[in-house]
């Protein structure tokens, strides 16, 4: 056979062969460009469009009350979203989304066709719709015919099933379950779970083929709080009556465990309901929790503090007489309410609510010791619970007070305190002399762990045992003969003390006529259970006569509630209330020093009576102590053995706050 | 030489092998979107499977056959004429898919043009091979071929570009003039141009191949009526959308594949995943050994084909052998290329693998027929 080349066929045929081989390398060049030399590149791509890394949420932590009531949960919702670019109609679509959710269907239908337009392929139509919009469109996703455009994401939606009660504690959160406020947002880092991931190998529409789960989520952890949801009810009802009957601006209560330190309630007014999102119109204080945000001059009931500080740091007695009335410490002019006193004793100061009294007993304490015991009992500190926004207060260095400064801190003034402040320091007297941390977390249970109790901080003695019986005495005194009647509680004995500050205007510098009126007290006396602190701001009357009464409200069921023995008759007399109140003194003043917190009033010396300085000569330091004392008058020893001199002298008007000074020698 | 009629064993072998792996793949591509679409994962690989039972049977059937039967006018012209008909049939019937409905199957007219302009073009070309470069002998063949080609352009490009490089492969190797061929090349240019212009979708297939951006048509016509015409097809818009989504399938493949069955750019990304782009599965899932040995496979088929196409001594034979051979080979470089995105994208399928019975009947049909010319030669 000659060759077949030789002919034109057979060249011809060759040259197609060459040609198809060529077309065949360079396909195969092709081949090993794509899939070895850009193939990372193609992953890359395929993996891009074909898996979604789909973010599973986790379960945020319920919150619930110390018995097991829950105050806060999520619930799984639907939120409702669609594709623009793929619908195949999308004014039918949305006129039937506008229909089952109520939502206006030309302003759908429009803004629909906008995101086509800008190419989004993806809309959210509604977010956390209702079970019944849920139902309808669930109905219309699979029926016949399937509507698979609509598209339904299961959401988590927070949901407070107590309404308002105990709002303030709880919070809220945003519309992405992250808490904006109280507990949600104190404890947002535990009650938050850690989402997983899911990888879903998706087709070209997105619909998930399968998923193989990246990361578990995990869920928060819940939260049981120390607050009592009964006791809570009461207090909320309690304070929203006293607002409203003596129409005051704001308020607060704290209702105290002073053993464990437990907040058995924490209210504060106005308030809101964590269900309802932020919205335009709403109140913009109604979130702010005033038991710890906005400190105020507590005023008279900070006297309990000076009484128990000069009891444990002193030779003052219940019985010590102190020298009351109109007294001049500086410049300034320290009076009474309404009523000229005498001299009284502690006992009756705290009872009558004297400010003379107090500041003299703050005096002979001493700037040293008033500051060292002030912030023993908290104030000036944060008390740490887990809530945002808390206020530690107003309380200088003792370096920067004056020679008057302890004693008019004596009565609540150059202090600045929040009610929770005074809720712990409450406790001290109330728990026997105790130091207690606030707790508002009882313990905390991660999925599928025991719950975790929350650790008690180690109780630190302040006060002495007898001390702290003597004080609680001398509160129970102002419930039973003082200021405070109208805390007295059917079938409970109680202590307490009341408490009207003018409020500073820190605008127009001058104290206005509103007060800060509150009331803190215990009950029973002789094993008190609870703490009650109440405080109303804004108060045109006194805080015996707005504040006392929510302390009773409160303090009665409280005690109901948790089962405490009652100590007295059910019946009690209740004595009707005097036409005295205590008060502050403070004329409007106009030159004041704001962080001083104290109007100045220029005044007369000549007018101010002071206590008459005894003559101590001649006597042992022993008796000489007890002279001062009883007669309240502050002394500075120096030497040892018999009195020689002193200054002043005998007979003289001892100025306010200035200490006799007394030379001793054998 | 000795006319014991022997297997062509590769060819045979190579072509049943396709065969049986055309028909694996069918079912990796289309099961899930059977399962989707039919609610059957093996809607399409059982319909297939019958096919290739017809068809294997087709191809023994013309293995069997001595070639030399076909060298009839009847069997030539009235192919030709029956494929004709066949496809105003289908257009007139069904113009949206020109194919014609036999409840069961669908036989697509556009296939069977290709063996009938084969065999017709090998025996015209033989009875004229003294006068090839001759206007008696031209025109006639320039007619048939150009009347089929019209039919088939109106259905199915792809296969009129097949079709067309075939009868230009047979005039050229029967000896055809170069001026002659040249204005062949540069008719069939003219012919395809106005082909793909007529149709938008066509146009933008072409233009998107060049120019994805449409970058440069802004610069020609700013005035945005070619654009307009372009857009008119909702088919334009997925275009390179096809061809990217075949790249990324075969580049995913990679070296070693992702593994059989385990393909995801079939997952709807892919659109024609069982038939025009089922390269792009197979690359995907198969990796380089699957693509090459794929290509080695019609290396085979083209080597055997026109080994069978120089050897046998008669005229028919060669013009038949290489018809059929360039029409299956070409058809396969040009999908793969299609897939490769080497081309611009038109609707073709690979010959064997790709789902489809008229196609795989016509193509086994035809493989048949080159076996016994190759065991004659």
């Amino acid at each position: 056979m000659e060759s077949p080349f030789r002919t034109i066929a057979g060249r011809r045929l060759a040259l197609l062969v060459w040609i198809s081989a060529a077309w065949g390398l360079l396909i195969a060049a092709r081949l090993v460009q794509l899939q070895v030399v850009q193939h990372e590149h193609y992953s890359q791509l395929a993996r891009k469009q074909q898996e979604q890394l789909v973010e599973i949420p986790a379960p945020r932590g319920a919150i619930l009350d110390r018995n097991g009531e829950t105050m806060a949960i999520s619930t799984a919702v639907d939120s409702v979203f669609v594709n623009p670019m793929l619908l195949r109609d999308p004014a039918t679509s949305a006129s039937i989304l506008a229909e089952a959710l109520s939502l206006d269907r030309d302003t759908l239908a429009r803004d629909i066709a906008d995101r086509a337009r800008r190419k989004r392929g993806f809309m959210w139509i509604r977010r956390r719709i209702s079970p019944e919009e849920s139902k309808v469109l669930r109905s219309l996703r699979y029926g016949q015919p399937p509507l698979d455009w609509i598209g339904l994401q299961a959401e988590s939606q927070r949901f407070y099933p107590k309404g308002q009660i105990a709002a303030h504690v709880l919070g809220s959160v945003d519309h992405a379950e992250t808490g904006n406020g109280g507990i949600e947002l104190g404890l947002e880092s535990e009650l938050q779970g850690i989402p997983g991931a899911s990888r879903v190998l998706s087709d070209v529409h997105r619909a998930g083929i399968e998923s193989s789960m990246a990361v578990e989520p995990r869920p928060g952890a819940n939260v049981t709080l120390t607050i009592d949801e009964r006791i809570q009810f009461i207090v909320e009802r309690e304070l929203r009556l006293a607002m409203e009957t003596h129409r005051a601006q704001t308020g607060s209560v704290v209702v105290m465990n002073p053993h464990s330190g437990d907040i058995l309630a924490m209210a504060s007014y106005p308030t809101f309901d964590p269900n309802v999102r932020p919205h335009p119109g709403e109140d913009p204080g109604a979130r702010l929790n005033n038991a710890f945000t906005a400190p105020f001059e507590p005023g008279s009931v900070f006297k309990v503090f000076t009484m128990a500080t000069a009891l444990d740091t002193t030779r003052l007695t219940p019985e010590s007489i102190l020298p009351c009335g109109r007294l001049v410490m500086g410049n300034r002019l320290v009076g009474e309410a309404k009523n000229f006193f005498g001299p009284m004793t502690a006992t009756q100061v705290l009872e009558k609510s004297s400010n003379a009294g107090s500041a003299q007993a703050g005096l002979m304490v001493g700037a040293k010791k008033m500051d060292a015991y002030v912030r023993k009992f908290g104030f000036g500190y944060k008390t740490g619970i887990p809530l945002p926004g808390e206020s530690p207060g107003l309380l200088r260095n003792v370096e920067q007070w004056n020679k008057y400064s302890a004693g008019y801190i004596a009565f609540g003034h150059e202090i600045a305190t929040t009610t929770l402040q005074l809720a712990r320091a409450c406790s001290v007297v109330a728990n026997g002399g105790l130091s207690v941390r606030p707790r508002l977390v009882l313990s905390r249970q991660r999925p599928g762990e025991d719950p975790v109790a929350e650790r008690a901080s180690a109780p630190e003695r302040i006060l002495k045992p007898e001390t702290a019986i003597r004080t609680r005495l001398m509160m129970e005194g102002v419930v039973l003969r003082g200021t405070g009647r109208a805390a007295q509680l059917p079938g409970y004995s109680a202590g307490g003390k009341t408490g009207s500050a003018q409020i500073f205007d820190f605008k127009a510098k001058r104290y206005t006529h509103e007060y800060n009126s509150s009331f803190m007290g215990f009950a029973p006396v002789a094993n008190p259970q609870i703490v009650v602190v109440v405080t109303l701001n804004g108060a045109r009357e006194y805080g015996g006569a707005v504040a006392a009464p929510v302390f009773r409200g409160v303090a009665a069921e409280a005690l109901r509630i948790l089962e405490v023995p009652k100590d007295l008759p059910e019946q009690i007399p209740v004595t009707p209330q005097d036409d005295f109140e205590e008060g502050v003194i403070l004329t409007e003043a106009s030159d004041t020093d704001p962080s001083g917190l104290l109007a100045e009033v220029p005044t007369d010396p000549a007018q101010v009576y002071g206590p008459v300085v005894p003559d101590f000569r001649g006597k042992t330091a022993r008796t000489v102590v007890e002279e001062a004392m009883s007669l309240g008058v502050p002394i500075v020893l120096n030497g040892k053995g018999i009195a020689r001199t002193q200054a002043p002298p005998a007979g003289a008007i001892l100025p306010l706050g200035e200490p006799v000074h007394v030379l001793f020698s054998r | 030489m000795a006319q014991v009629a022997r297997t062509d064993r590769s060819l045979f072998g190579v072509t049943i092998a396709l065969v049986f792996f055309g028909l694996v793949m069918v079912y990796s591509a289309s099961s899930v979107m059977a399962h989707v679409k039919f609610n059957s994962e093996y809607y399409f690989v059982a319909r297939q499977a019958a096919w290739v039972v017809a068809s294997i049977a087709t191809l023994l059937f013309f293995k069997n056959l001595p070639y030399r039967r076909l060298r009839n006018p009847v069997v030539a012209f009235g192919g030709v004429g029956a494929v004709v008909v066949l496809l105003a049939l289908a257009y007139w019937v069904d113009p949206r898919h020109r194919w014609i409905d036999f409840k069961f199957f669908h036989v697509q007219p556009a296939e069977l043009a290709k063996p009938a302009v084969i065999v017709f073009l090998a025996f015209f070309m033989t009875h004229r091979a003294r006068a090839i470069n001759n206007r008696h002998t031209l025109m006639p063949a320039a007619l048939a071929v150009g009347l089929v080609t019209v039919g088939v352009v109106l259905a199915d490009l792809g296969t009129a570009v097949v079709l067309g490089l075939t009868a230009g492969a047979i005039l050229y190797v029967a000896g055809m003039d170069r001026r002659y061929f040249v204005a062949l090349i540069a008719g069939s240019i003219l012919f395809v141009g106005a082909a793909i212009a007529s149709k938008p979708y066509r146009l933008a297939r072409v233009v998107q191949f060049v120019d994805p951006h449409y970058e440069l048509i802004a610069k020609i016509d700013p005035s945005g009526g070619i654009r307009e015409y372009l857009g008119r097809s909702v088919a334009a818009r997925s275009s390179n959308y096809q061809a990217d989504q075949s790249k990324i399938a075969i580049g995913d493949g990679g070296v070693t594949g992702v593994g059989l069955m385990q393909g995801r750019q079939k997952l709807f990304y892919l659109p024609e995943a069982h038939t025009d782009f089922i390269f792009a599965v197979i690359a995907e899932e198969l990796g380089l050994p699957g693509t090459m040995g794929l290509l080695l496979a019609f290396g085979v088929i083209l080597w055997r084909g026109m080994l069978a196409a120089l050897r046998t001594e008669d005229d028919f034979g060669r013009y038949l052998a290489l018809g059929l051979t360039v029409s299956i080979v070409v058809q396969a470089l040009f999908n793969i290329s299609v897939a490769l995105a080497l081309v611009p994208t038109k609707g073709i399928t690979l010959p064997m693998i790709s789902f489809g019975g008229s196609s795989l009947l016509s193509t086994l049909a035809m493989m048949g027929v080159l076996m016994n010319v190759s065991e004659n030669s």
